[in-house]
């Protein structure tokens, strides 16, 4: 359980980064025209990442206050890991058509999620903790 | 009583785990663009970063801010950072005293 936890805490942290940096640095540093054009790519690659993260956040944020059920811990595990992959690979496309390096370290924060999301999925309940110390002794 | 919440938050044992992730990956990634990274950028807002970061490191302010303007946001990164891993250091050994 606790490294759930942790796991939903990365994932959360590295959620808000990507958001705000995303936000301020493609929407606001772009339109005062530092030599970086917007195309209908780059705004529907942000839209997605930022409605992705946006669910991530809500989710991560129901875990911990303990409004999930143990029946869809899985499914929020699951369902924390595809987000995060697609997050990743939307910022890998991204940098792909235009390699700017603020592209490059904005990876870094779907690279704190995806460990996030890995850590929730690998992560044991207390149940299976104390099943496990049974079958040992 | 907010005060009190805020410091139970940050004092709280997986959040710290959390951090100490964050300070590994965001350091790794530094190292890795510092040194591995070598590709050319038609000009971005964060050009030049990586040379002010080298510059702040040695504590040169005036050829930092040169490379980039927008270090002043390491400025205040770094140090906060420094203060936070001695603070995770330091509860971790009372723990183990304990």
């Amino acid at each position: 359980m606790k490294t759930r936890r942790t796991g939903t805490i990365l994932c959360l942290m590295g959620n808000i980064l990507n958001i705000s940096g995303f936000i301020i640095l493609v929407l606001y540093f772009n339109t005062l025209g530092n030599g970086i054009c917007i195309n209908t790519e780059m705004i529907i690659d942000s839209l997605i990442i930022v409605i992705n993260s946006s669910i991530m956040i809500a989710l991560s944020i129901l875990f911990l206050k303990g409004k999930l059920g143990k029946e869809l811990i899985k499914l929020y595990a699951i369902s924390m890991l595809l987000l995060s992959v697609t997050i990743f690979v939307v910022l890998c496309i991204l940098f792909l058509s235009s390699v700017l390096c603020c592209y490059i370290i904005y990876l870094i924060f779907p690279i704190i999620s995806l460990i996030g999301s890995i850590m929730i999925l690998a992560g044991k309940e207390k149940n299976e903790i104390k099943e496990n110390k049974n079958d040992n002794q | 009583m907010k005060l009190k919440k805020i410091k139970m938050i940050i004092n709280d044992n997986d959040f710290e785990n959390a951090r100490l992730v964050i300070y590994f990956i965001l350091f790794i990634a530094f190292i890795y663009l510092a040194y591995f990274s070598h590709f050319e950028c038609p000009g971005c807002p964060l050009c030049g970063m990586t040379r002010a970061l080298k510059c702040l490191l040695v504590l040169d302010f005036k050829s930092a801010f040169e490379f980039n303007r927008m270090i002043w946001i390491f400025c205040i990164l770094i140090p906060f950072i420094i203060i936070d891993l001695a603070m995770i250091i330091k509860r971790r050994c009372l723990k183990n005293e304990k």
